[in-house]
Formats: C-alpha cells, structure tokens, sequence
C-alpha cells in the first residue's frame, strides 16, 4: 500500500528543524523510518507533513565514550549500536537488544532515536536503555534539555517530548561489572515480539546491589518491575529468590492481547523471561 | 539416442549433461536486478487501478456513493459491481448446478461475502491518487450473519453465501473403493479421530500483477500478466468480457517471483483490468498489495476430516472411512477442482485398498481458496499420518512400526492403488530406513525417555506425503462431465538459428523453477553440447509464442511434460540436422552425429560447423536434398498416456502422471515454560526420480520443506467471530524467514519414474511433508502434559492455552 499525501521538509540544522516542527502542528520527525514508514503505508498513520532528520548537520550519527559515559548520537543505527565494541563491553544489554532487532536490511535503517520518540512498548531498545537508567537530551525551541528514561514514556505513544522537540542524545553510564541480559520472545524475528526483558543487576559477593529489571510489551509503555527490583537488594540469588522476583515483576501487570499472545500467556512468558535472565547471572 | 536409458531402479550415469550440477543461469541476472517482473512493465500512458475493499465479512451492499473519488484530480474512472453485473457475464464455474449457478463477478454484486472483497475500483493517473480516492468510496453495509466453519456452513439455518443456490454446498462426491464393510467385519480396533487442516496462503514475493491494454485499431486486448495458467484462464476472462480468444492476447513476462499456485485464480482481476482498458483506451495495471495478498490472493482449503480406521492388532491397517468437509471461502473460482485432486493420493504411501471417502465442499464467509503448494493432496496426506499416528497410541505400538506394517512395497511398483492412481516406482520401506537412520532415531528415542524425568519435552515425528505431479484435468469430469478440460499436455520448439546457436522454447512459464538452466540440460543432452551454448528463450505470449492449453507452471508438470515434448522436439530436429548434413558431407547418416555445434563423421572423422546446416537449411535452400523443407525448426507437442485416463462409475482414474514422494523426520523439543518449538533435527528423504539438475531439485526440497514448517509453525489466516481476518498483513502473519529455519538434511533414494519419458518425476511441490511431522513430533513432545493436537497449524500460545485448559482446540 501507499500512503497518503504529506508535505516533506529536510532541513540542515536543529534550530531550522526545531522551528518547522514548531510551527507545523502535524509535522512528524522522520529517522530511519522504521515503524513510521510502514504504519504510513497501511494507512493507520498519516501524518501530512513529514521532516526528514536525515541532512541535520549536528545530528550525524556517533557513539562516543566520555570517562564513565558513553554518548550515543540519535541517528545512530541498530547495526553501528549492535557492532560497537565500546557499547558490547561497557553495556552489553544494549548491544544485544539492538543486535535482535529485525533484520539486517531493518538495523541498517532503524535508528535508537527512532526507535525511542515512537513510544511503542515493542520496541528492544526503550527497555534495553531503561535497565540503563538512560539520560536522554533532546533539543528544541527553548534549547536543550534532559529527560530521564524513568520520566520519558507516558502512554502507548506518547512521550514526554513537547512537540518541536527532537532526541538528539542518549547518555548510559558504562557499567561493565555488572550482569546484563536481553531475553526475547518473538515467532520470527521480524514479527513483533511476544515479549522481552532486559535486566541489569549490579552483583557484590553475590548480594544484589542494584537492579533494574525492564519489561517489553507488559503494558501501554516499556515499564519496570520496580517492586521485584526492590525486593532483590540485598538478596543471594538463589532459585527461590528469582521465582519469588519474577512472580512480583509480574503478578500487577496488564499486558496486552493479540493473535499471538494472550495478556496470560504474556505475562507467564515475561516471568520466565525474567526466571531465566536472573538464573543465568549465578553458577 | 541412448541418452536417459534406464532400467527399473537404477539411473545410468552415462548421462552427460542430465543429472549434472550446472550453475543455475538465471540466478546471476535475477540477483543483479536485470530480470523483467510485471512491476517493470510501464507502457506510455498507464493508468492504475486500486481496490476499495469490504471491512465486513457478510454485509448486504445498500449503497456506495463514489462520487466523493471525482474530488481528487487524476481519478479518471470508478466502477462498482452494480456497472460490472450488467456488462460482463459471470464467471464461468466448474461445477454444475445448483452450485454452478452461483455468479461470481470482478466486484462484489449485491453482498459482500468475506472480509476484503473488492468492492470498487477506482483508476486514477496514479497508484497513490487511486488509493487515496479507495479510502473516499462510501458504502452503506446492512450487516448479515457470517458463517466461516465447514460444518457450520452445512447446519440447517447457516447464513447462505450464494443465497440463489439454495445451500453452501459446491460439490459433493463419494469415492467407494474395495470393500470397506468387510474391511471392517475383519478388524480387531476400530480407531476414530477428528483431523483438521488450517488456512494458510502461498505469500509468493512478488504478488499478483497485471497490465492490459487495448488497440482500438485491431480491437485486440493485450495483457501482461503473472498468471500461472494462462490458456486455461484465458477462456473464462474472454467468456466474461464477451469477446473471442482472437480478440485477446495474454503475455507473461519472462520473470515472475514465484507463485506456489497463488497466480491462478487472478483472472478475475486481469477480467477487470481488461474491462477497464477497453473503456478508457489507455493501459491498466494493477499490481496488488502484500494486504491484498493475503487477504484475497488465494488461500489453502481448511479440511475437516471424521475418520474411522479399521486395523487389525499387529497394525496393519484393512480399511478407512471418511467424512470430509471443505472450505473453499466465498467463491470457489477454480474450485471445485480441489475437491477432486486429493484422489491422487488416496492411500497415501500405505497398502490400503479398501477406502470410502464422502467428500463436500462448502462455502463460507473467507478468503477464496485455491491451489496452495500441494493443493489438496497436503490435507489428504496429512489426514494419513495423523491417522497412523492414532492408531500407533492405541495399539500402544511405535508409530514408525505401524508405518512400516503398511508401506507399500517395492516389488509393487508401479502400484495401481484402489482409485487406479499408478505410483510410478520408489522403494518405500528402504527409504523410510535409511531416514531414520539418519535421523538417529533410537538415540533420540532413548534421549526422550531418559530426559522426561527432568521435565524436558522431546518429541519426534515422521510424516509422509506423495507429491504428486503432472495432473490429469480429466479428474475434472468427476466433477462436470462437460467442462472441457482433461488430459494434460504441452509443446517445445527447437530452432537451430542461421548462425547455428541453438534456440529452445516451450509454452510453460518460469516463477522461479530455473526453466532455462534444466530444459537448457535436456536440449544439451540431445545435441551433445554444453548447455551454456543453449539458448532459451522464456515468457509467454498467447499469440506470437507457443502454447498448449495446458502450457503453465503449475501442478509440478513442467520438467514432466514440457520437458518431454522439448526433448521430442530436440529430437525430431537432430535427425533433420543430420539428413541435411548427410548431403553436405556425403558420408551415410547412420556414420554423423552432433557434438559441441558441429556435425562429425564417426568414420571419417570429418566435422563441419552446425552454422554450415544452418545456412544451408534457411538460406541457401537450393542445396536442400529433394523433400526436405527450409529451417531447422521442430515443434513437438507431448500428451502422456495415463493409461486410466477418465474416471470410472466409481471416480477412479489416474488422476496424474509422476508420483514422488517425501518422507519427513522432525525432533522438537517443547520448551515446558514458554511453550516455544525448536526442532532439533529434520532430515527429509525423497525419490525426485531422473534428476535433470541436483541443484534445482534441492532448492525446491528446500523451498517445499521451508514451506511446510512456516504452515506448521506460524502462517495462520485467523479471523475473529464477525469474519474480520486479523492476520492480514505481515506484522501478524508471519512468514518464517531463513534465519529461524532449522538445518535441513535432504537425502534421496533415486529411482527411474515408471511413467514419465524422461524418468523424472514432478517435484515442485513438496506437498508440505513437514507438517505432518511437526504436529506429530510436538504431540509427541507434550505426551506428558496429556494434550491432544488436531490442527495443522501448533504455535506456543496454543500450547499454552491447551495446557492450560488442557483441552482440544
């Protein structure tokens, strides 16, 4: 299918892009394309003007390491997020959620700024850069601001971005002590995945020190299992620990019904996801 | 010639050029972009064509107001099903009436009768003004109770589809074959069971396309189009247009992106596009959505099969009785043709004469159906293996034993089953051996009994099917003695050009298949000479190409027969080459023959160019020896004897030419928390017979089994209570890619077809021989959970939800 008319814009600077968006209310930013270009086309979306991010000077993609943090250009795509080996080493969770995203043909376009603005709850990367306590700098009229990941998704597809602002960075402090994992359910890996979770948890002879546990498409938005985080500080991790941890991850949920899942079955695959995702960080 | 001489079970390797691993010549041009789809085509002026489609499943039409699609500049026409039931005749049906009075137009009439139908179609200068101007149709639905069940379908007070034929009843038959009742007067058990087959569609890469286009001057309607059966389609678009077969010329590109039996049924779109070209004098093209595709492309028949199998205890089975229901969806298009073509395989690979089969088709709220990749014969079959497997429980026996009791043997073959079907060859029981030996089959049995303990779900299952080939349409006559189509038949053209090259043409169309690279074998074979030096020309034109009415790609005929008639054709033009060579070199032609593009004496050792005959025979014809005709041109047209070539009193006939087989071995393990699939192991066997090109027959094995799995595993065309399909695009029907597939091991048991000239078997099919052995392999897995599969189609989410009620879906 094709989809519906729409003005194009592809500006050369932030500013210039900050001031289209601004003053055209239905304007909609443009990444890889990923999930905006086929929702145009079977016309379940269709916005009527389209910016292109693609020629923005300052918007170049990059991924950078500052001391502790590492720097990760908007435009940068799954491919260049999944064969880093700064990010594979600093934050292994990362490059693992961008590495099973789609294809190869999909990770040579989708971008982790794309992936992020579009607020879907199915999308590897929000909960990979969620277990990160990612900081996410967007920029716009007003100038540059910083929003944490915690604050950052509000509803299925909506964000806290104000409308003429543009994600330009993420910022992920390298942790490379401690235990990370990405665990996906999906029928092919092009399908829409059935569920995912992405853990990382900070380990000190073998007592959970810190723990951020993010869950895929349990509910409107990427969400974190905050009570079973709570519950693991100070614990061993031993069998009953993780069954006790994925049980309170997923007891309060609401997850999503489709042809390829029930809200049920869903959460019993988010519990052993996160069963097995814990169980792999010990013996 | 001695080429492709062989005796019973045993292929002579003295062939040259047949059985060798040639480099498959189109692969290079298609995979740099230089091959010619129907979505290249763009003729000056084309115009486009979009659907405006129903959003309900049963709905009567009370209005549709198009008016609104004239706002947008460049909408140029709009036609409705009210415009088209005055000016075109319906299509024509192959079944008689009552059923054969059903009207079935390009557009929906009166009633929309699935989820998806064309309702409208707007032609705009534009594809995406005419789908901008879809969305402004506005029709005013008064909503009808759906019916999408066979056996719903056949209740007393369902929803009629077709309310002027009275029922949903398109065909019924029965097949009376050996003596059931005393079959069941000797059995120790009796074994009854419910197997069901789900919908799923062919999703070739490239969809259904077409461009028409009309000279006013000569009042001929050309049409480009991907169809997959052209001179059979040709005669129900020009009954429907009105016009006759000379007035309409049908051409299919040289390249088309597969099919799987997808690209026949699209006539009712070329009947349009056709209609539409006449009235507005500039070509149409259509190309259909991936949505459209699978909403309305073609889908596979569902299948509900009640059986009764009479065994006696050791397991061999002594007879069968079936009820089985069919649902083809809305219109039966070239249905009921199906309905009759699971009698290729009616015993499938098992000795079992005594067989009673009541057949129906009905019609429903869905999708039209039509040939999916082993089109009718994949339920039938996969009927058989569920059926083995039930039995196996009961006697409390291996299922690979029970099977092993019932395979026909070698030293029956060729077998005329009890519907008259003649297998042509193949040793079953060695076959089925050596697969599981390959597969390890004691090592993973003995893994199974020892991993349950620790709540691992291992299962294994095998699974045969007959991938039958090369049809017989006479089947048809079961169905309307009158319908004018049987036998099976098509044409080659051997040319050897005034420069000498060598040209070779047939009526079949490639989606795929590598045609120039195998029949380029069988020309080489003929003429000793590399096949590289052949040339082969490919497309289809129904006026200045050959063609036979049967001529297509489809039903794994291609190799069978229009390999057949290219190397008659091939043939007949050697010995022309030669009795004009014999003048030339004035050496007896019983001392020439050709080798590498020239002729040569095998006295004197003397050898002149073919160019030289060449020359000779199109130019310089004063030279020609008395009675012989200018050119080096042969054409050969091939009909094979079937031997039971029309049905008898009982339906039974020979209902097609080669009958290959594939056995399939699956180990899965079922994860006991996700309740995800992984299969472990899958090893296929197969008799392919005389193979022309190992590599294409591989990658069709491959394509077959992949096929298969994805059926089994994941492609499903759900739709909801009010006949809504939920799974119409791929973000929801998914298509398993080459990463997800598991590593395959082909082997082969090769034997000589009994049947076919040149000992190959049709093998494009596949007949999806793996679903067999999933369903069975992941049943076995889960034994421990005590859930019972019927479908053919097993996802996690089921697994889950059966486990869960522990109950039968």
């Amino acid at each position: 299918m094709r989809p519906r008319p729409f003005d194009f814009y592809q500006p050369t600077s932030i500013k210039e892009a900050s001031e289209i968006l601004h003053s055209h209310e239905d304007a909609k930013p443009l990444a890889g394309g990923q999930s905006l270009i086929p929702m145009m086309k079977l016309r379940i979306f269709s916005p009527s003007e389209i910016m292109s991010l693609a020629k923005i000077k300052e918007m170049k993609p990059y991924i950078s390491e500052t001391g502790q943090i590492l720097k990760i250009g908007a435009m940068a795509t799954h491919d260049m997020i999944h064969r880093s080996d700064v990010l594979r080493n600093a934050v292994p969770v990362l490059s693992e959620a961008a590495g099973e995203i789609a294809d190869q043909q999909i990770r040579n376009r989708g971008t982790i700024g794309g992936n992020i603005a579009h607020g879907d709850p199915s999308t590897n990367l929000s909960a990979a850069l969620l277990a990160l306590d990612a900081e996410i700098e967007v920029q716009g009229i007003e100038g540059t601001r910083i929003i944490p990941i915690d604050e950052f998704f509000l509803d299925l597809f909506t964000t806290a971005l104000d409308h003429g602002e543009i994600i330009t960075e993420f910022r992920v402090k390298a942790s490379p002590h401690t235990k990370q994992k990405f665990m996906k359910v999906a029928k092919s890996d092009t399908a829409f995945p059935m569920a995912f979770v992405a853990l990382n948890v900070g380990l000190s002879e073998g007592f959970v020190e810190n723990a951020r546990i993010a869950l895929g498409v349990a509910g409107p938005t990427p969400l974190r299992a905050l009570e079973a985080e709570k519950f693991l500080l100070k614990k061993r991790l031993d069998s009953e620990v993780i069954t006790k941890a994925a049980q309170i991850a997923t007891k309060d949920l609401e997850p999503p019904s489709d042809v390829h899942a029930s809200e049920e079955y869903r959460k019993q695959l988010l519990s052993t996801l996160i069963k097995r995702g814990l169980s792999s960080f010990v013996g | 010639m001695e080429v492709l001489q062989t005796h019973k079970g045993e292929v002579k390797a003295a062939n040259k050029y047949i059985g060798k691993n040639i480099k498959i010549r189109e692969d290079v041009k298609l995979v740099q972009g230089k091959g010619h789809y129907i979505d290249d085509l763009e003729l000056p002026g084309t115009l486009h064509m979009a659907y405006a489609t129903s959003t309900y499943g049963h709905a009567r039409i009370k209005k549709i107001d198009t008016s609104k699609c004239f706002t947008i500049p460049g909408v140029l026409y709009v036609v409705t099903g009210e415009e088209l039931k005055s000016r075109l005749s319906p299509f024509m049906e192959i079944a008689t009436p009552p059923s054969g009075n059903l009207r079935d137009y390009p557009l929906a009439v009166d009633k929309v009768r699935y989820y998806g139908e064309p309702v409208a179609a707007i032609v705009a200068t534009d594809p995406y003004i005419a789908e901008d101007a879809a969305e402004l149709v506005d029709v005013e639905y008064e909503l009808l109770p759906v019916v999408l069940d066979g056996e719903k379908s056949l209740e007393q007070d369902a929803p009629l589809v077709h309310e002027n034929i009275g029922s949903n009843v398109v065909w019924k038959g029965v097949w009376d074959l050996g003596d059931t009742e005393s079959a069941f007067d000797r059995a120790d058990l009796i074994v009854e069971d419910v197997v069901r087959t789900h919908r799923y569609a062919s999703v070739p890469l490239e969809t259904n396309g077409m461009v028409a286009s009309y000279d006013e001057g000569s009042n001929i309607i050309t049409v480009h189009s991907v169809n997959q059966m052209p001179m059979f389609s040709l005669p129900l678009i020009c009954a429907a247009l009105g016009i006759p077969p000379s007035g309409f010329r049908m051409i299919v590109p040289p390249n088309v992106g597969g099919a799987f039996g997808g690209k026949i049924i699209n006539y009712t779109h070329i009947t349009l596009v056709s209609y539409l070209t006449r009235i507005l004098k500039k070509p149409v093209k259509y190309v259909e959505t991936r949505t459209e595709n699978i909403t309305f492309g073609t889908h596979n028949n569902e299948r509900i099969y009640h059986v009764s199998l009479a065994a006696r205890k050791d397991g061999k089975v002594l007879g069968v009785r079936m009820k089985a229901i069919d649902n083809c969806g809305a219109y039966p298009r070239y249905e009921p043709a199906g309905a009759v073509i699971w009698a290729q395989v009616v015993p499938g690979i098992y000795d079992v004469r005594d067989i009673y089969v009541e057949f129906i088709q009905v019609l429903s709220n869905k999708g039209p159906t039509g040939p999916v990749r082993g089109y009718s014969r994949v339920q039938h079959n996969f009927m058989w293996e569920r059926m083995m497997n039930a039995l196996a429980k009961k006697l409390n026996m291996d299922p690979t034993e029970v099977r092993f009791k019932n395979l026909i043997q070698p030293e029956k073959m060729p077998y005329v089953g009890p519907s008259n079907t003649i297998y042509d060859g193949g040793n079953y029981p060695a076959s089925f051996k050596r697969l599981l030996d390959t597969l390890e089959y004691k090592k993973w049995r003995d893994l199974q009994a020892k991993s349950r303990p620790d709540g691992r779900l291992i299962g294994i299952g095998v699974a045969a099917v007959i991938d039958s080939g090369a049809n017989n349409f006479s089947q048809i006559k079961i169905i309307n003695k009158d319908f004018p189509a049987s036998g099976n038949s098509d044409v080659g053209m051997v040319i050897v050009d005034q420069f000498g090259d060598i040209v070779a043409r047939t009526g079949t169309t490639d989606q795929g298949q590598s045609h120039a690279t195998t029949f380029s074998q069988i020309v080489a074979e003929v003429f000793d000479t590399d096949p590289e030096e052949i040339k082969f020309q490919e497309g289809f034109d129904s006026i200045s190409n050959i063609w036979a009415a049967h001529s297509g790609a489809y039903a794994s005929r291609s190799a069978v027969i229009a390999g057949t008639a290219l190397y008659y054709a091939a043939r007949n033009l050697k010995q022309k080459v030669l009795k004009i060579a014999q003048s030339i070199m004035d050496e007896p032609i019983s001392d020439l023959d050709i080798k590498n593009k020239e002729v040569f004496s095998k006295v004197s050792g003397k050898k002149i160019p073919l160019a030289k005959v060449a020359s000779v025979a199109w130019s310089d014809v004063g030279l020609l020896p008395d009675g012989i005709d200018p050119g080096l041109m042969s054409y050969a047209i091939y009909k094979p004897d079937f031997k039971f070539n029309m049905p008898d009193e009982r339906n039974r006939i020979n209902n097609t030419l080669t009958y290959s087989y594939s056995i399939h071995a699956t180990v899965v393990e079922v994860d006991p928390e996700t309740f995800q699939i992984k299969i472990l192991k899958h090893v296929v066997i197969s008799d392919p017979g005389t193979i022309i090109n190992p590599l294409v027959v591989e990658g069709q094995e491959m394509g077959a089994t992949l096929h298969g799995i994805s059926a089994a595993l994941s492609e499903n065309l759900v739709y909801d209570d009010d006949g809504i399909l939920l799974s119409s695009n791929f973000w929801d029907y998914n298509v398993i890619g080459a990463k997800q597939m598991p590593d395959l091991e082909l082997l082969q048991d090769v034997t000589r077809s009994t049947s076919s000239v040149l000992g190959v078997r049709g093998i494009g099919e596949g007949g999806g021989g793996p679903i067999g052995s999933i369903i069975n392999a992941v049943e076995d897995a889960v034994t421990p959970l005590n859930i019972k599969l019927i479908s053919s189609n097993i996802s996690s989410y089921d697994l889950f939800s059966l486990n869960r009620k522990n109950e039968v879906i």
